[in-house]
């Protein structure tokens, strides 16, 4: 398990989501500056309206001269540029206004117009006036317009909103390709997976997730997805080893119980000879069951099985009372059997497998010893939050060489094939060691045999 | 007693009956969970076997029903399923007792037997008593024609188990199940041994024998031969 797992997904994302809500924002911007220039626009309008309103209300009713002088002031008094005021009999002749002429392009109709006009000094040279006009016909057939120069105006408005239009564009251009960017990246780390899958799904069962440097997010979870293929092909390994031990091991005993039988019905007539074979058979296939057994113990605990009951367990009296139980066993068999046993010491385990992996290693003792004094003890070991359950015999012992092998399903070390028993002691033990998380060793005690468990304290 | 089998492998239930019959017991048997958990609904019987996979209807299945419609009927689960979660699967299905096959005769018989006598077997602290020998299990002393006799824990705890089922045989599975509750056989026999030492104190320098062995079986405490 990494303590410090990669961030690099985890930031991607969180920049793509600023992304997008950058994106959104802009748009939204966007959209209001659009809007609030027409706005503005409605503005302009309805002060145009509104002072041609002022006129008609006003000077008009004093007749066209008070009118037409009024809008002289206006025009002498305007101070800002930009203003326009005509008051024409007709399109060719005007009373008063800022130009001397009715424009051809205004047209002469109660309504709102924007036109260009061809730029005439003393206003800025070289550009084209827009112009906004509030056009009213009066009764008289008479024409009042009142207007703007709105060329700034609306160079400003073109201006925002083209640049509004331009900015929505190129963010929405941007979060889109970091999107498809960020999304492909994404899916090919996904399709990895999914190829890896279909891969093994289809028998090749080596496939594996191909991890990246440095490592992100999909690194870890690719790395994790691995093991738990490594785990699961281990297994099957280990059922396809179970099956093949099985096979090899049952099929020499089955076959010579086959072969006693087909000779017992050729040969075998009285009462008594087919007794005694009824009972050689019997404990012929004693045997075969007990090793099935064992073999399947041993493999339902190495698939994980036991792990469901994992409570803590006091191993100090656990050990007590295997003592106990084997200690006039010793006696009779003419050994003996000690112990040291610190007090109180815990560990989270199997309490079945325990005891049967001690029964194990003390049977083994009493089988193999042949003398002396065998010992069992509990105590921390010298590594610091480890516990170290060892069980030391005064026998003959198993040369360096075969330390290994011993734990091998089926050793049996050629001095001791005479005696019964599967010789799945050592690796029963060992599979009961693997599932605690503990370590197994062989020791050479010169003489004797030393077993030793060492098992983390628990806390 | 009056027994139902149900077990599909026909060989052993056809075996488990002619031995039981020989015992002297009333057997019927099935060979499916369903018509099993029928008869043994509408019939009395001291004592259940049931296998676990069964046609129709698991065994534990059959189990639970029948605990849930409170029959108490004891039931001995035999399977071929061994390990220690698959028996406490069974005991906690409503099972009362758990036998791994290829199973022992006596064995079988030692706990259907065992099985039966339950309730009263287990009651609480009253003093046990077998001709002249006493155990008291409040004081935890043992008596024999008056002599107090010196014991072990352990071998106190024999003694409960083997006065508490007087007068019926008593495997040495069953002992390293109620005293050790260890659930496996060791391969020595280390229930033997225990047991001579316990002969040596409450047999030796008495007259009659209580602790009889019981040859492929294991032992009976009782009065007389």
């Amino acid at each position: 398990m990494e303590t410090n797992p990669s961030h690099r997904i985890r930031n991607r994302l969180w920049l793509a989501s600023l992304a997008l809500g950058l994106a959104i924002g802009t748009v939204a911007i966007g959209g209001v500056v659009y809007w609030s220039t027409a706005i503005a626009e409605d503005d302009l309008d309805s002060e145009l309206q509104a002072e041609i309103l002022e006129l008609m209300q006003g000077p008009f009713q004093d007749g066209p001269e008070a009118l037409a002088l009024e809008i002289r002031r206006r025009i002498l008094n305007t101070d800002s540029l930009g203003h326009i005021y005509l008051f024409a009999e007709s399109r060719r002749t005007m009373i008063e206004g800022t130009w001397p002429e009715w424009p051809d392009e205004l047209l002469a109709e109660n309504d709102l117009q924007t036109f260009a006009i061809d730029d005439e000094p003393p206003l800025r040279v070289g550009i084209d006036r827009q112009v906004r006009i509030a056009v009213q016909i009066l009764p008289s057939g008479r024409r009042l317009a009142v207007g703007h120069d709105v060329t700034e105006h609306h160079r400003v408005k073109r201006g925002l909103q083209l640049g509004a239009l331009g900015t929505i564009a190129l963010t929405l251009a941007i979060a889109m390709a970091g999107g498809i960017l960020v999304s492909r990246r994404l899916l090919d780390r996904i399709s990895a997976m999914r190829n890896t899958v279909i891969d093994i799904l289809s028998g090749d069962r080596d496939s594996r997730v191909p991890l990246n440097e440095p490592t992100d997010e999909f690194d870890m979870l690719a790395k994790q997805f691995n093991s738990l293929l490594d785990e699961n092909q281990s297994l099957l390994r280990r059922m396809r080893e179970v099956t093949d031990e099985v096979a090899h091991d049952l099929r020499t005993p089955l076959a010579r119980m086959r072969a006693q039988i087909e000779n017992g019905i050729n040969t075998v007539t009285g009462e008594a000879e087919q007794r005694e074979l009824l009972h050689s058979l019997q404990s012929e296939l004693d045997e075969i069951l007990d090793t099935f057994n064992a073999l399947l113990h041993i493999a339902q605990i190495e698939t994980g099985r036991a792990q469901e009951e994992m409570v803590p367990v006091e191993l100090t009296s656990l050990s007590a009372d295997i003592v106990e139980l084997y200690e006039p066993v010793f006696e009779e068999a003419g050994l003996q059997l000690r112990s040291h046993l610190d007090p109180g010491i815990s560990i989270i385990g199997n309490r079945h497998l325990l005891a049967q992996a001690l029964t194990n290693l003390i049977e083994n003792a009493l089988k193999y010893a042949g003398r002396g004094v065998v010992t069992l003890s509990l105590r921390p070991s010298s590594t610091i939050g480890e516990i170290t359950l060892s069980i030391s015999d005064q026998g003959p012992g198993i040369p360096k060489e075969e330390h290994s092998r011993v734990l091998q399903r089926f050793a049996r070390l050629e001095t001791a094939r005479s005696r019964p028993g599967a010789g799945l002691g050592l690796s029963f033990v060992d599979a009961v060691a693997k599932v605690h998380n503990a370590r197994l060793d062989l020791d050479d005690m010169n003489p004797g045999l030393k077993v030793s468990l060492h098992f983390y304290r628990s806390t | 007693m009056k027994v139902l089998i149900i077990e599909d492998d026909l060989v052993t239930s056809d075996y488990l009956s002619k031995a039981l019959g020989e015992s002297g017991h009333n057997v019927d048997s099935l060979d499916d969970g369903r018509r099993g958990l029928d008869r043994a609904r509408n019939e009395e019987y001291d004592v259940l076997i049931v296998d676990r996979m069964l046609p129709s209807m698991d065994g534990l299945t059959v189990i639970e029903n029948l605990r849930k419609e409170g029959r108490t009927t004891p039931v001995l689960i035999v399977s071929a399923l061994g390990e220690v979660d698959d028996r406490v699967r069974g005991l906690r299905a409503g099972g009362d007792d758990y036998l791994v096959k290829p199973v022992a005769f006596a064995e079988l018989l030692a706990r259907l037997e065992a099985l039966c006598r339950r309730p009263q077997a287990s009651a609480g602290s009253a003093k046990l008593e077998i001709a002249d020998l006493e155990l008291d299990p409040l004081s935890r002393t043992v008596r024999r024609s008056g002599v107090k006799i010196e014991l072990k824990p352990r071998e106190f705890q024999i003694l409960e188990y083997l006065m508490r089922h007087a007068g019926h045989v008593v495997t040495r599975t069953m002992l390293l199940e109620a005293v050790w509750d260890y659930h496996f056989d060791p391969e020595t026999n280390v229930i033997d041994v225990h047991m001579s030492r316990l002969r040596q104190k409450i047999d030796k320098e008495f007259k009659p024998t209580l602790l009889h062995t019981v040859r492929g079986a294991g032992y009976v405490l009782r009065d007389g031969d």
